[in-house]
């Protein structure tokens, strides 16, 4: 049995004869030599992560102006930075987006830009106190010309994340990246092997005040992260770092098609081998690491979940998903992590980076609860049309032609024999065909890719999913497929101009 | 040279193609088309010699024209090799090195332009003209 202490491992350091490899290594090594010799030979296992952490953001202090003004709003680049604290703090964070250029440059465009030295714009407004006069100040600054920039990251370093996938019929943009229509592809967020805290999952080493490597630079872990939630693996940290010792190789702004601005943060941890369970922990491969793939194309907080899958599954590039071959890819860098888990052992083994103890460890009892709300949302089943036209397939243009006129629909779902939704047929469409005298069948004119919404789902889904696909009208299918309603744009807004409120 | 042309909704219904043929004096000999109510796609084949020609007419009637020979471009340097492009990518022209570093072949891409809205950082970029 192996025992060492973090000031024992301190002092190899500082003799230079500390033995760190890094996680991956760490993994080949206890396979061949087993835990007991692994423990016994190393003293450090690092790892690393490069992956886009939304919850990324920087406190920085401009220093005052002349006269001084007490900043109410605030803008860097055009992106507005938050200011409710003292006269010249603000936070600007990742996600905010530029109000001129949109989702292409947001804070952490600002974040990267500060930190390679550019210049930024700097804007403020205020309502003038007796103390602080000035109402407008705008100036140029580069990050040199600040007196703090501390990055303050509320949740970085995701334990695990889930994997995406999109089961409707048509392109989905979301935080895990352009999800393909009929499960065209998955995509996964995670360094696997080389991930913090899958690395110590029991949180004994890792904890308040843990030295880690945060974007390039020596950072530390302030507390466990928002929406920390370790018992079902996913665990989050909160980190802090100063800006301006960081490095764009280890920050980069992103922007997420359609979705909006993210920042990859690359992120690593030092896990001290104190004992043999540490080796055990720390010798965790891809294929330990199981994570859930979800149906992305069902925006609600409960996704379908179609099955768990392993990351040595996910980095082999494809993963047989209801026995179709689904190709992969990740949104975090694999390679970065492996170089930020490498850099920070060459740091260690430098004699330049020294191990912490916790000040405390990070709780394993919380529980990230979805949100309380108050008013209860109207539901498609209470707005929806109940008595809603159908028709057969095997029918005629004409035949769907004289339905829409008699039920007064501009929307026909079309049917099979079993009652299931297979299509639909607006007016348009029918009108169409008479003219082209295309009148035998409904096949070739109806749509057959069509966007439907359950009974349960809230009507704010149906009033985004009209919008999305700039359509006018939902059918509202049951568990079996089978036409219970129809929700339209037109009464949409009806209803919203009276103002429902169930 | 292939020039791959998309129509919107508001210009679908128009003889474009026919009208270009006519003042240009170029046969534009069509490889691939693809037209659905709300927009069209083809795939033309123009000589060389008239390419820049056939391209200002069209773009004057609001196509949205792109070379299809010119490979797409990526800036290596500042790629961050998160992988977010491999498998959007239909042809598989985007693939993981054995290091994990994200690397392209020119030679398979059929320029869709997937890729290029798929980058987080920008660096891939279809060619202009
Ligand atoms: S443009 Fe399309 S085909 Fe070419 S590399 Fe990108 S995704 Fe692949
Ligand atoms: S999406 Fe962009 S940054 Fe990511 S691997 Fe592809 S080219 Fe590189």
């Amino acid at each position: 049995m192996v025992k060492r202490t973090i000031e024992e491992i301190n002092e190899k350091i500082r003799d230079g004869s500390v033995h760190v490899i890094t996680a991956e290594e760490m993994t080949s090594l206890v396979q061949e030599v087993g835990v007991e010799e692994a423990a016994r030979q190393v003293d450090v296992v690092t790892t690393g992560t490069f992956g886009a952490m939304c919850s990324s953001g920087a406190f920085l202090n401009f220093g005052h102006s002349d006269p001084p003004i007490k900043m109410q709003k605030v803008w860097l680049n055009d992106v507005e930075a938050y200011t409710g604290i003292a006269a010249i703090d603000a936070y600007i964070g990742a996600t905010q987006i530029s109000e001129t250029k949109g989702i292409e440059y947001g804070g952490s465009h600002v974040i990267e830009d500060l930190i390679s030295g550019k210049e930024v714009t700097l804007k403020a407004t205020a309502y003038g106190t007796d103390c602080y006069p000035r109402k407008y100040v705008e100036t140029s600054i580069t990050i040199n010309d600040i007196n703090q920039a501390m990055m303050v990251n509320p949740r970085n370093g995701y334990q695990n994340y889930n994997s995406a996938t999109n089961g409707s019929g048509k392109a989905i943009y979301t935080y895990m990246g352009t999800l393909l229509p009929h499960y065209g592809n998955i995509t996964y967020s995670g360094a696997g092997v080389l991930s913090p805290l899958s690395n110590d999952p029991e949180y004994r080493t890792i904890g308040v005040g843990t030295r880690i490597f945060l974007g390039g630079a020596p950072g530390y872990i302030i507390s466990e992260g928002t929406q920390h939630n370790p018992g079902s693996g996913f665990g989050t940290l909160a980190v802090t770092g100063d800006l301006k010792k960081m490095s764009r190789d280890y920050i980069r702004a992103a922007s997420i098609y359609k979705y909006g601005t993210s920042m990859f943060v690359g992120l690593g941890i030092p896990i001290p081998i104190l004992n043999d369970d540490m080796a055990k922990f720390t010798a965790v491969s891809d294929a330990d690491i199981k994570t859930t793939i979800y149906d992305y194309s069902v925006p609600r907080r409960s996704k379908p979940a179609l099955r768990e899958v392993s990351y040595e599954e996910l980095k082999s590039g494809m993963v047989d998903l209801n026995g179709k071959e689904v190709k992969t890819s990740s949104l975090s860098s694999f390679y970065n992590a492996r170089k930020v888990a490498a850099e920070l052992k060459s740091w260690i083994k430098g004699g330049k980076f020294f191990l912490s103890s916790p000040a405390e460890n990070l709780t394993r009892q919380s529980l990230s609860k979805p949100m309380k709300e108050s008013q209860v949302m109207p539901l498609v089943k209470d707005i929806m049309v109940r008595n809603v036209a159908t028709i057969r397939r095997g029918f005629s243009v004409d035949e769907a032609a004289k339905k829409i006129i008699q039920d007064r629909f501009n929307h026909l779902p079309v049917v099979d024999d079993g009652g299931k939704l297979v299509g639909i047929v607006t007016a348009w469409d029918v009108s169409k065909a008479v003219a082209l005298s295309k009148r035998d069948s409904l096949e070739p004119i109806m749509t057959k890719n069509v966007i439907t919404i359950g009974p349960d789902d809230p009507v704010d889904l149906a009033v985004r999913l009209l919008e999305r696909y700039n359509i006018s009208a939902l059918p509202v299918i049951d568990g079996d497929k089978k036409v219970i309603g129809i929700v339209t744009g037109e009464g949409l807004s009806k209803l919203l101009a009276r103002g429902v409120q169930k | 040279m292939k020039l791959l042309l998309r129509f919107n909704s508001e210009i679908i219904r128009k003889p474009i193609i026919a009208e270009t043929v006519l003042e240009t004096g170029v046969m534009l000999e069509i490889e691939r088309a693809k037209v659905e109510s709300s927009m069209g796609e083809l795939v033309v084949n123009v000589p060389e010699e008239n390419c820049r020609m056939v391209v200002e007419h069209l773009r004057k009637k609001m196509v949205d024209v792109t070379r299809l020979d010119v490979p797409i471009t990526r800036d290596e340097v500042n790629c961050v090799h998160c992988g977010a492009c491999v498998s959007v990518c239909p042809v598989g022209a985007i693939s993981y090195e054995y290091d994990w570093r994200v690397k392209f072949d020119e030679s398979e891409c059929v320029q869709c332009g997937t890729c290029v809205n798929t980058c987080p950082v920008g660096v891939i970029k279809l060619p202009e003209n």
